[in-house]
């Protein structure tokens, strides 16, 4: 023990249990210690202490560790965002985190990165909400992606943005054959944008060795520029172990018409669903299946049915979902034909989720047209409506503007456009504007759950709007017949579309 | 010329920081103005009438009529911000009446401080309120020394099973024995038996230089003038600005002055018994001397801003008497100089070390020491995070520090200059120098 010890050791004793003696060691310690009067042992240690404990820390020497040197980031990198959209970044993260996807991708397409500083806690908040991480890792440049490497939490990002994303560099190679789940997925979905082919190939030379939930995953990622092209792959894939891999296959398969799975589907539809006659003597007969074959299982068809639902009609509504819909001809007339049909609750959720499952304009179109105001479910509407290219689901929903201010009316038009969700033009979004603000002067329970649902507006309605959304707050606040609730759902929508406002003005060049 | 680093450093806490930032959009402005000295706002809050913010730029002052106590308030900051990065959405206009009015006040009461520079105070009843402090102060360190020897009688293993009261008490009495400095010595023991393993080292050591003060006191008139004065400073005796630049102006040869470009390195907020404190290191362009400037406020008053980290002025500094690293006063800012951080060249681990030592030599009670270090990286090893320098010499970041990522982030692995306080243990981070940028670590 060293003199410093020694002294350490007295001490948690205590003087009144060990009586310390001078402690001997360095010439310079020695010195000092030597004057101390030990008959007195408490201020002796004191004393020594303070002096040794004072030398110790003059003399101590930073260490020399051999520690590996990391390889440091390479400076080519793309330029950095400009201090306002910096900015405009930090007020998304503490208020407005829904808007992230959208300025994220204002910053890819600009071709830029995220200042060094901002990256931690945005990888961070991309960590927690996975639905964030493509584009957190579409702007984090060089910088993120060699930070990514260094924090095992962060990996996702190692894949990197668009720009200067390449399939054969080593980087990529080594994250598809070593990385972790989070980050493959990301890469798989990469490469599927870029070459789909290629994607579907490295995906099969790896297959076999892969844990059930990673295929599952892998498949599903496939749904990115699927194609008849991954057809066979698919069609193998329908007789893997795992019932979730099936199952996410069958849901894909379901999509391309062509597939062999789709000719089955048809085949076994022709026995149990016929129309006859044409036109507007069009009639639908139907034969509900008597028992769930095990090929149909093998196709995906769930035999278990909800516990509100008959077996036999939920059987039948999954191999509608997955046949080709250009075996029914005419849509407007077999959605015609379906009022009044005593399955028609069968035959509709069929043929709805089969046009959604094969992207039919037409079909989602006649459903919109015909059927409506039969269709309950809002949700589905604005599924339907969402098939439809952006000019025309305006026409459809213009159509249906309210001629009159009726209360019912707005709020059910107003609940259409909250359900599309889409990027609205400056012209459209004064219209809902309009319409908002008739449904403001009302006090109906059905206006108040419509206030809460103008959420969604804030993301959709063009942020030019912004001014005229100030007008009509103006307007409602000063309205004394107006309930609260409007006032606070209106300045919430305009603090998102005034932030939006600015957030775009930040980018010049972009329109 | 403001950058948003400077501007945010500004900031009572992390929250004004953060609503500020909120705050620095032209939408939520009615009006905006500036002029070469100010710049003002009107800035729409939930009431009806929107609160009017403005800034003197010559310090930076701020004023605003929002209620809100924090200094300066979110709407400052929010408009600082705006100055800083959208300087264009600031139309250069004449001032308003409001802002008139505030910056003719403030030319005024700057005038009048200068005119009460000198004291009337009465020699004597200053004596004899000296000597009532002496005689006070000495029973206090009688007492602190018995306590003391108490405590290594009975053996620091006692120490972890005692309560916070026993260290409470210790310092209360040394309040009341006018020993400030001592008291807050005394307070900052009771964390070490619980600061994991090696803490009977660290509270011995403490133990050890409180005694080595005690005693320095008692032969007080045996030491160098200076080292007396520091003893005294370190006990807490106090020393007034009024009474430091009249010895400045005496002449004394105690007291040094310095004229430099000083730039200001970085900032520290704390708190100590109902007082906020302030500690912000300037450092000289020309002599490459370091100065620590102290500043404190009570309950709800504001602290200082006018030392924004990343600016520098032309100036003189006047130094309280004292060893090893003398805080300092500004006594003269003569010329605001924003931005001189880019001709920093910071030193290796081992010479700012070796300085570092050296200042202890000449104080042992040192607690805070600037490094200004240049070539490191962060690295993580050991499962703490560390700066590395060229030469392969490491420090160890203080594990409250709050944002090492950042630092990794900024450096990518290249080798930054990072400016710090080294306390004998660890390093805390306070700015980062890279080649276009200072960027303060906010707490």
């Amino acid at each position: 023990m060293d003199a410093w010890e020694t002294l350490v050791a007295t001490a948690l004793v205590g003087t009144g249990r060990q009586t310390p003696t001078a402690p001997s060691g360095e010439a310079a310690v020695t010195a000092l210690v030597d004057q101390l009067d030990w008959h007195q042992p408490e201020q002796a240690l004191l004393g020594a202490a303070g002096a040794i404990a004072l030398h110790r820390q003059i003399g101590q020497f930073p260490l020399q560790p051999d520690w590996p040197i990391v390889e440091p980031c390479t400076l080519d990198d793309l330029p950095v965002v400009k201090t306002a959209i910096a900015r405009h970044l930090d007020t998304a993260m503490n208020t407005y985190p829904e808007v992230l996807p959208e300025l994220l991708s204002l910053i890819a397409q600009a071709g830029q990165r995220l200042p060094e500083r901002q990256l931690p806690r945005l990888l961070q908040m991309g960590q927690q909400t996975s639905a964030l991480r493509p584009y957190v890792a579409a702007v984090g440049g060089q910088r993120g992606q060699w930070l990514a490497a260094q924090q095992t939490d962060w990996s996702y990002a190692r894949v990197g943005g668009a720009h200067g994303f390449s399939l054969d560099s080593p980087q990529c190679q080594d994250l598809w054959a070593n990385g972790r789940r989070s980050e493959r997925i990301l890469l798989l979905q990469r490469w599927r944008e870029a070459a789909p082919a290629a994607a579907r190939a490295a995906l099969e030379a790896v297959w076999t060795t892969e844990f059930a939930k990673n295929r599952e995953a892998f498949i599903n990622g496939l749904e990115t520029n699927l194609t008849m092209a991954d057809e066979p792959f698919l069609e193998a894939a329908l007789s893997d172990r795992a019932k979730g891999v099936r199952q996410a296959t069958a849901n894909l398969l379901a999509k391309l018409p062509e597939s062999r799975l789709g000719q089955r589907m048809a085949e076994r539809v022709q026995l149990l669903v016929q129309l006859k006659g044409k036109g507007k003597r069009l009639t639908i007969e139907v034969t509900l299946p008597a028992a769930c074959e095990p090929a149909w299982e093998h196709d995906g068809v769930n035999t278990k049915a909800r516990s509100d639902q008959g077996q036999r009609g939920w059987w039948l509504e999954q191999i509608l979902a997955a046949t080709p819909l250009d075996i029914w001809g005419d849509p407007i007339a077999a959605i015609r034909a379906l009022t009044g049909h005593p399955w028609q609750a069968i035959l509709s959720s069929g043929w709805e989720v089969a046009a959604l499952y094969q992207q039919r304009t037409d079909w989602a179109a006649a459903f919109l047209d015909t059927l409506e105001s039969q269709i309950l479910d809002d949700a589905l509407i604005g599924q339907l409506l969402a098939l439809l290219p952006l000019p025309q689901q305006k026409q459809w929903l213009q159509a249906r503007l309210p001629s009159r201010p009726n209360e019912e009316d707005v709020i059910r038009w107003l609940l259409l456009v909250v359900r599309s969700s889409q990027p609205w033009d400056l012209a459209f979004s004064k219209r809902v504007l309009k319409q908002l603000t008739v449904a403001a002067k009302n006090s109906s329970r059905q206006a108040i759950g419509l206030a809460y649902e103008t959420r969604n507006l804030r993301l959709t309605l063009h942020p030019d709007l912004a001014p005229a959304v100030a007008i009509a707050l103006e307007d409602v606040t000063n309205d004394a017949n107006s309930p609260r609730h409007w006032e606070s759902s209106l300045l919430d929508l305009l603090k998102y579309l005034s932030f939006r406002h600015e957030m775009y003005r930040a980018f010049p060049a972009s329109e | 010329m403001w950058t948003s680093e400077q501007v945010l450093s500004l900031s009572p806490d992390a929250n004004s920081a953060k609503r500020g930032k909120s705050l620095a959009t032209v939408s939520q402005w009615p009006l905006l103005g500036r002029s070469e000295q100010a710049v003002w706002g009107e800035c729409q809050g939930s009431g009806k009438t929107p609160y009017r913010t403005q800034i003197d730029l010559s310090e930076p002052a701020f004023r605003c009529s929002c209620p809100s106590r924090k200094f300066p308030c979110k709407h400052g900051l929010g408009l600082f911000l705006l100055l800083a990065e959208q300087a264009e959405a600031l139309p250069e206009s004449p001032p308003p009446d409001w802002v008139k009015e505030w910056l003719g006040q403030r030319s005024q009461s700057t005038q009048r401080k200068q005119a009460k520079a000198a004291p009337g105070t009465d020699p004597a009843a200053q004596a004899k309120r000296a000597q009532q402090r002496a005689a006070k102060v000495e029973v206090g360190l009688a007492d602190l020394e018995q306590w003391l020897q108490d405590i290594v009688q009975q053996g620091l293993a006692t120490l972890p099973n005692q309560p916070y009261r026993f260290w409470d008490q210790a310092a209360a009495r040394l309040v009341d024995a006018q020993a400030p400095g001592l008291a807050r010595r005394v307070r900052s023991l009771a964390s070490i038996p619980h600061s994991g393993p090696g803490w009977p080292e660290r509270m011995l050591r403490s133990l050890g230089l409180l005694h080595l003060l005690v005693q320095g006191y008692g032969r007080l008139a045996t030491l160098p003038p200076a080292l007396q004065a520091e003893v005294r400073s370190q006990i807490g005796w106090p020393q007034t600005q009024e009474d430091l630049q009249l010895r400045a102006a005496q002449n004394d040869p105690l007291v040094s002055r310095a004229k430099d470009i000083w730039q200001v390195m970085g900032k520290v907020t704390f708190e100590a018994d109902n007082l906020k404190g302030q500690r912000v290191w300037l450092r000289g362009h020309e002599s490459q001397r370091s100065a620590p400037v102290l500043r404190f406020a009570h309950g709800s008053q504001p602290l200082d801003v006018s030392l924004v980290p990343g600016t520098g002025f032309v100036g003189e500094l006047v130094f309280y008497p004292g060893t090893g690293l003398p805080r300092a006063l500004v006594a003269a800012r003569e010329v605001a100089v924003p931005q001189l951080a880019h001709q920093i060249v910071g030193e290796a681990i081992a010479g700012a070390i070796a300085a570092y030592a050296h200042a202890l030599t000449a104080n042992p009670w040192l607690e805070q020491y600037p490094l200004m270090l240049g070539q490191v990286r962060p690295v993580w090893q050991a499962e703490r995070w560390w700066l590395q320098d060229a030469t392969g010499h490491v420090l160890p970041l203080s594990p409250r520090f709050q944002h090492p990522l950042e630092l990794l982030a900024i450096s990518g692995g290249h080798p930054l200059q990072v400016f710090g306080e080294w306390d004998g243990a660890v390093l805390r981070p306070l700015s980062i120098l890279t080649e276009t940028q200072f960027l303060a670590m906010e707490d």
